[in-house]
């Protein structure tokens, strides 16, 4: 589906599979056996580790004439936004015309490590046009995302780039941001954009960026960073327009914290969890766990160890449901305090659970 | 998941996921060893998929996670005294050695664009990482390949 760039094949970059592998793979795949036998209560919960990946790619609908923003954004992702975090939002709307296309700032909060915002894109006379993040991007690069918008223009080809697709259409092609940005002195590093579209066609434009919790008080400044640029048939800019606007994030306190302890704690690989640190906000609760790892294990390691076995671990309460994953969409990773490793994810709750238990699919350890 | 169906996917899957192996281990008998716990894996960890036409995605993620699990482990990795088996298809070594001069976290995303033809987002869920940050890789690792190429 992909097209090539710039005859960008990467395929004869490799040698034909060789015999050995293939073989190595099929006995493998041959030998295994159909069994019947019952499935332990939490092994048919695992199917959620996999499920973070599968409801990424679920079509989402978009009705024409509402808002539409972060709970759509995440639904796609598998994540029910809490009423908590609904409640904490700043909704109410301002437009800010920026060239031929409004930006309608609808959603904006933050807790002390994360700040979000999001902006309903259209272009101001209502015409239409192909709004999206970068002109080179195939238009089916957003899997079922790019349906919604290639349904809401008549487009066939998702090999095409956005600025192909627009010329072929006789559509203006604007490249789009709306990106929240903060001072310096509370940035905490990287930020998050994306991009969804409604059924017109219109564009929802979601951003995040992360904060350092040692400066977020009760207020944070914020501005959104506006950019419009027209992209021409070949793909380069021929106009564009940027502002910066002041906005107001509301931030989310701490609502309630509490360690959990097993009475044995779990290992994967001779590292183990000695504990889970839980700190609750409107926008939901992080949880850090404490890595032990074991003696000898080389530094340079702890990526693996980290990346591939706490990401593959299922986190359930006392009832063994399945936590979604949080609001902030990625972990963090501290190993500052080796051979001590601290991981953070977020989970989306309203409230700090009881018990949180960790399966690796073999064990299966409660945390209270 | 029945057996049948395991065999059929794993069957038209297995350049993709000797690609995908060698593009993190770059050595014959290692991705051999990849495949076969791949395959193994797989089907134990069968009941985390959902649903049938994810399978592609779905075993891709299982494939890497085993290659970094083994090169972690410290399993042999490249050996330039191998000699690869004659191939068919058409093979541009040039190409090959720039691609495999580019950092892991770069090769993998575009080799899953431009060499499998996934889309962004399936790359965004087979990597775990927000789609945008899938673009901004892809879009680096072109350019950095670009350089290799020059260079040679």
């Amino acid at each position: 589906m992909m097209r090539d760039d710039d005859k960008l094949e990467l395929r004869s970059a490799f040698r034909e599979e060789p015999e050995r592998c293939h073989a190595a793979l099929m006995d493998a795949v041959r030998s295994v056996r159909e069994e019947q036998k019952t499935m332990k209560k939490i092994s048919m919960r695992t199917m959620l580790i996999a499920a973070v990946i599968v409801l990424s790619m679920l079509t989402t609908a978009f009705a024409a004439g509402e808002i539409f923003g972060w709970t759509d954004y995440f639904e796609a992702w598998g994540i029910h936004t809490t009423p908590g975090l609904r409640n904490a939002m700043q909704t109410e709307q301002r437009n800010i015309s920026l060239g031929p296309v409004t930006f309608t700032v609808q959603e904006t909060v933050a807790d002390n490590r994360l700040a979000m915002a999001s902006a309903k894109i259209a272009v101001t006379d209502g015409s239409q046009a192909l709004l999206c993040m970068f002109a080179d991007d195939p238009v089916g690069a957003y899997g079922d995302r790019s349906r919604v918008l290639m349904n809401a223009l008549g487009l066939t080809d998702g090999a095409q780039t956005c600025f192909e697709a627009g010329a072929q259409k006789g559509l203006p092609v604007y490249a789009v941001r709306a990106c929240v940005e903060v001072d310096e002195a509370f940035s905490g590093g990287e930020g998050m954009e994306d991009i969804l579209w409604d059924a017109q066609g219109n564009a929802a434009y979601l951003s995040s960026c992360s904060l350092n919790p040692d400066a977020v008080g009760d207020e944070l400044t914020a501005r959104l960073f506006l950019r419009v640029a027209q992209i021409d048939a070949n793909g380069e800019e021929i106009q564009k327009w940027t502002t910066r606007e002041e906005i107001s994030v509301p931030v989310s306190k701490k609502l309630a914290e509490k360690t959990y302890r097993p009475e044995q704690p779990l290992q994967v690989k001779g590292a183990q969890i000695r504990e889970i640190h839980a700190e609750l906000y409107a926008t939901g609760a992080y949880l850090t766990f404490a890595w032990q790892m074991p003696e000898g294990m080389a530094y340079d390691e702890t990526v693996s160890m980290w990346e591939y076995h706490h990401d593959d671990l299922l986190l359930t309460d006392g009832s063994f449901n399945v936590f979604e994953q949080g609001v902030s969409l990625s972990a963090g990773y501290d190993s500052q305090q080796w051979p001590l490793v601290t991981v953070e994810e977020m989970i989306n709750v309203d409230a700090l659970p009881e018990v949180i238990r960790i399966s690796d699919g073999i064990q299966d350890v409660a945390y209270r | 998941m029945d057996k049948d169906f395991f065999v059929r996917e794993m069957e038209a899957g297995s350049g993709m996921l000797y690609r995908v192996a060698f593009s993190i281990l770059q050595n014959d008998d290692a991705c051999a060893d990849a495949l076969q716990e791949t395959a193994l894996k797989a089907w134990e960890k069968r009941h985390t998929l959902r649903e049938q036409r994810y399978f592609r995605t779905w075993v891709t993620r299982i494939c890497i996670n085993t290659c970094r699990s083994m090169r972690s482990a410290g399993r042999r990795l490249l050996s330039m005294e191998e000699i690869p088996e004659p191939s068919a298809a058409p093979y541009d070594p040039t190409l090959a050695l720039a691609l495999a001069a580019l950092p892991e976290q770069l090769r993998l995303p575009l080799v899953l664009c431009y060499s499998e033809g996934m889309t962004y987002a399936e790359i965004a869920t087979t990597l775990r990482l927000p789609l945008a940050t899938v673009r901004g890789r892809i879009h680096r690792a072109k350019k950095e390949l670009r350089k290799e190429l020059d260079a040679e």
